[in-house]
């Protein structure tokens, strides 16, 4: 069975590179900053409208709070695969594209139930900065296509000091390259094009730090229920520009660096998350991200913010039913033990396309996971929503889609020691 | 150990699950891409681009420029040397007058004595160069220069270089054939004791009622059938027999005073009338604000002829346009580059266009303060010494231009730049 699920992991990854081709695009706003902020990329929590902070979920490699790898039972690994569409609307104009992306790999894993030392690695990414737009004058027409984005690796591990209460920590070692490609075609025919290409690669570290409470070891009434929270750092970037100019018909390439840095900001998620019965969760989230501080290059440290980034706050709620893998799920039908899962988000978007002009987000979300063996599922999320500026005459309005695809798989690589094991 | 709640046993669901997974991916892969200009305001870093017309003499320095040597490979040549051609003729509307030499080689002692000597030419018959006149008189003298004027080429010959007795004199039309052979005569009591010596050359001169300009055939001309010779009877023990001498070498002189007119230049390769000129690129750098890595997307320059004083022969090779050359720097004997050939504007087909785009961007990327290039009538290859050279002394053809303090502004030279770099 193993060799299937990374046969189909295979697939997974080999999809994703091949349509990660040269005409991949997003929303216009990935021009801004760093990109568009993921908000996750565990399918899992995409289904839940990106909520998850709090979740206790096993099987889950959770990237908002890494208080969470104390609730490991297996060695849990995943590989996530996503698509996005969107389309821009400002006035007359329009424009629409697709992205389908690698959205890492995790790896998670238990080594003390009674201490809960969990720990996990892997890698996602942070931002999608994918758009493509064409400019026109009199004289020219400019395409500029941006590619890349920030991601992170990343490892982690939590301890439960005390049975109600999991804390973590994670080194997220953050890395990407924000590019953008510039083709300058003249409406005469006597001119060549001007062709460029100015990046910024970008490195980091910062740290998260979370933890969940279980209430219920508090108030037996709240039988259940969890809080957690998780912080990121803000993390001080080495960000080097590089400007490539091409000549076409000439052998004058150039490439000019220049050092500097960049500044991605902290982020602070608030969660709550709460079981009905055996099958069934809801989880809401808070969380914001202040970019009005963050900027991509500066020549010098502490640079100032980019004034087309602003604050950021996202309110997400999710509804879920759980999917049966123990020993529960035998002799029920295989519709029944799906899980399936719903969510709504409302989030303020940390871009200022022009002064006193903000972008909201409404999305809501489906979700269903596939057990197929003990505690591995296929998880898929579908997330749609729409992008709207304060002021639809001067910025454009998104309507978007988003397909995820986790291929998580479970098995007992080590076997924890179970309460008072230890003692022995 | 797993316990599968999915059967993926049967081979067929597994493929069918990798099918739907690249099918799917295909289809949400396939949507419809569409750009527009939306977003290109949020660009972080833009291009800036223009075009801007340089016309001033502080960008554009004009000066004429007659230069009758060419360097190649380190040696440096007449223009004339190694002509296919030899020209010869009179067009007295331009002052201009062209003569031919072919130095003959020396004719040993053992020799025998000369009974008779000819000179043999074959003349191209279609070449004609005779603006505003209909002349059919072919009119040339011989004479014999024993001077060491002559020797390998030379820009310039006078009457007082010559023997003052011509040794020949041809004078008729030419018949319709495209290579006219012309047998002449040659005056053996000059001729013969002077191809004793090593300086002998004849030197053909147009007589008064020529009034144009025609070609032979020269030693360099790629047939040897075709080539001029000396045809000599020498007399021998048995009676005589009959000889040929080719010329060691053989050119043309041409002889077109400058008519610079206010307001104008003019071209005549045969003449090495040329134009230079040098463009100020730390002045365009200034004043376009360029750095080192901006691109020059286009570097069109300009020049618009007068085309009521524009004469050119009757060849087809004469029809070729000018020629602007880039200069390894401002100095006369600074190396040519490839030629480049102009077109015509179709806006205005007296204006000539020539795109020297990859030059303006080497010196901008390059920090050169200047590049000069050089504006002549037309050019051929010629192979001087084992290397290739760009020589223009065949041409005859003479333009007339716009200079850059003509009072009509909008017919001076212009460049054209196109320029664009990431801010």
């Amino acid at each position: 069975m193993i060799k299937k699920i990374f046969g189909l992991m295979l697939v997974l990854f080999v999809v994703a590179v091949a349509n990660n081709r040269a005409g991949a695009q997003g929303s216009p706003y990935d021009f801004f900053g760093f990109g568009n902020p993921i908000g996750v990329t565990n399918t899992h929590l995409e289904g839940l409208a990106q909520s998850g902070v709090a979740l206790t979920d096993g099987s889950v490699i959770n990237e908002l709070n890494p208080a969470s790898y104390s609730f490991f039972n297996r060695t849990n690994i995943d590989i996530r695969l996503r698509f996005a569409y969107n389309q821009s609307d400002l006035g007359a104009l329009s424009t629409s594209g697709h992205l389908v992306k690698f959205s890492g790999f995790n790896v998670g894993t238990l080594f003390s139930n009674k201490l809960g030392l969990g720990a996990a690695f892997g890698f996602a990414p942070i931002t999608d900065a994918e758009a493509t737009t064409v400019g026109t004058d009199s004289i020219s027409s400019t395409i500029s296509k941006r590619e890349g984005g920030l991601s992170q690796f990343y490892l982690g591990a939590s301890l439960r000091p005390i049975s109600a209460l999991t804390i973590g920590g994670r080194v997220d070692v953050l890395f990407g390259n924000l590019l953008t490609k510039y083709q300058t075609t003249f409406n005469s025919t006597d001119a060549i094009p001007g062709v460029f290409q100015r990046e910024y690669a970008e490195s980091g570290v910062r740290g998260t730090f979370g933890f969940m409470l279980s209430l219920d070891s508090l108030f037996a009434e709240l039988r259940g229920v969890t809080i957690g929270a998780s912080y990121s750092t803000g993390a001080s970037l080495s960000s080097t520009q590089r400007t490539i100019v091409t000549p076409i018909n000439t052998i004058l390439d150039s490439i000019i660096e220049v050092n500097g840095y960049g500044y991605y900001p902290s982020k602070i998620q608030i969660g709550i998350a709460g079981r009905v019965g055996d099958r069934y969760r809801l989880e809401a989230d808070i969380s914001g991200q202040d970019f009005s501080s963050a900027y991509t290059f500066s020549k010098t440290k502490n640079g100032i913010g980019e004034v087309t980034l602003g604050s950021s706050n996202r309110f997400s709620l999710g509804f879920e039913r759980m999917s049966m893998t123990n020993e529960d799920s035998r002799g029920r039908n295989f519709f029944d033990k799906i899980g399936y899962r719903i969510g709504v988000s409302y989030a303020s978007l940390p871009f200022r396309p022009s002064p006193g002009v903000t972008v909201s987000e409404l999305g809501a979300s489906l979700g269903m996971g596939v057990p197929f063996a003990s505690g591995s599922n296929v998880d898929f999320a579908g997330q749609f929503g729409i992008r709207t500026p304060s002021n639809t005459n001067v910025a454009p309005k998104d309507l978007f889609f988003k397909f995820g695809v986790t291929v998580g798989i479970s098995e007992k690589w080590f076997v924890p020691l179970r309460h008072g094991d230890d003692d022995q | 150990m797993f316990t599968s709640h999915v059967n993926f046993s049967n081979r067929y669901h597994q493929l069918a699950a990798a099918l739907i997974v690249v099918v799917c991916s295909s289809l949400l892969s396939s949507c419809v891409e569409k750009i527009s200009t939306i977003g290109s305001d949020y660009v972080q870093d833009s291009v800036l681009h223009g075009t801007t017309t340089f016309s001033e003499a502080t960008v554009l320095q004009l000066s004429p420029i007659a230069k009758p040597t060419l360097v190649v490979a380190d040696h440096r040549y007449n223009n004339n040397y190694g002509s296919p051609y030899l020209f010869f003729g009179n067009v007295a509307s331009e002052n201009l007058q062209v003569w031919a030499v072919l130095k003959i080689p020396f004719l040993v002692d053992t020799v025998g004595r000369v009974l008779d000597d000819s000179l043999v030419l074959k003349m191209k018959n279609t070449f004609l160069y005779s603006p505003g006149v209909n002349s059919e008189v072919v009119d040339f003298f011989v004479y014999v220069e024993t001077g060491h004027k002559t020797a390998d080429s030379a820009g310039s010959l006078s009457m007082s270089d010559l023997n003052p007795t011509p040794v020949a004199h041809f004078i008729g039309s030419p018949s319709k054939d495209s290579l006219l052979k012309v047998v002449i005569q040659l005056d053996t009591g000059i001729v013969f004791p002077l191809l004793r010596t090593t300086a002998l050359a004849l030197v053909i001169v147009p007589g008064p009622t020529m009034n144009s300009v025609r070609a032979f055939a020269s030693i360099d001309n790629g047939a040897v059938t075709s080539s001029p010779f000396l045809q000599l009877k020498i007399a021998s023990g048995t009676g005589s027999y009959q000889t040929v001498r080719y010329p060691d070498y053989d050119y043309h002189i041409v002889s077109a005073p400058p008519r610079l007119q206010q307001g104008m230049f003019e071209l005549r390769g045969s003449a090495s009338q040329h134009e230079r000129i040098v463009i100020n690129t730390k002045e365009i750098r200034t004043r376009l604000s360029l750095t080192p890595f901006s691109t020059i997307n286009s570097a069109l320059i300009q020049f618009t002829s007068d085309p009521a004083q524009h004469t050119t022969t009757t060849v087809p090779v004469d029809t070729i346009l000018p020629y602007l050359a880039y200069r390894d720097s401002i100095a006369d004997d600074s190396l040519r580059h490839y030629p480049l050939i102009s077109g015509r504007l179709s806006s205005d087909p007296n204006t000539f266009s020539y795109q020297i785009q990859t030059d303006i961007e080497y010196a901008i990327r390059h920090g050169l303060d200047s590049i000069a290039f050089e504006l002549q009538s037309g050019f051929g290859l010629r192979s001087l010494n084992g290397a290739t050279a760009f020589a223009d002394d065949y041409n005859l053809n003479h333009w007339v231009f716009y200079s850059s303090d003509a009072a009509d502004l909008t017919k001076r030279p212009k460049l054209v730049i196109t320029y664009s770099y990431l801010k």
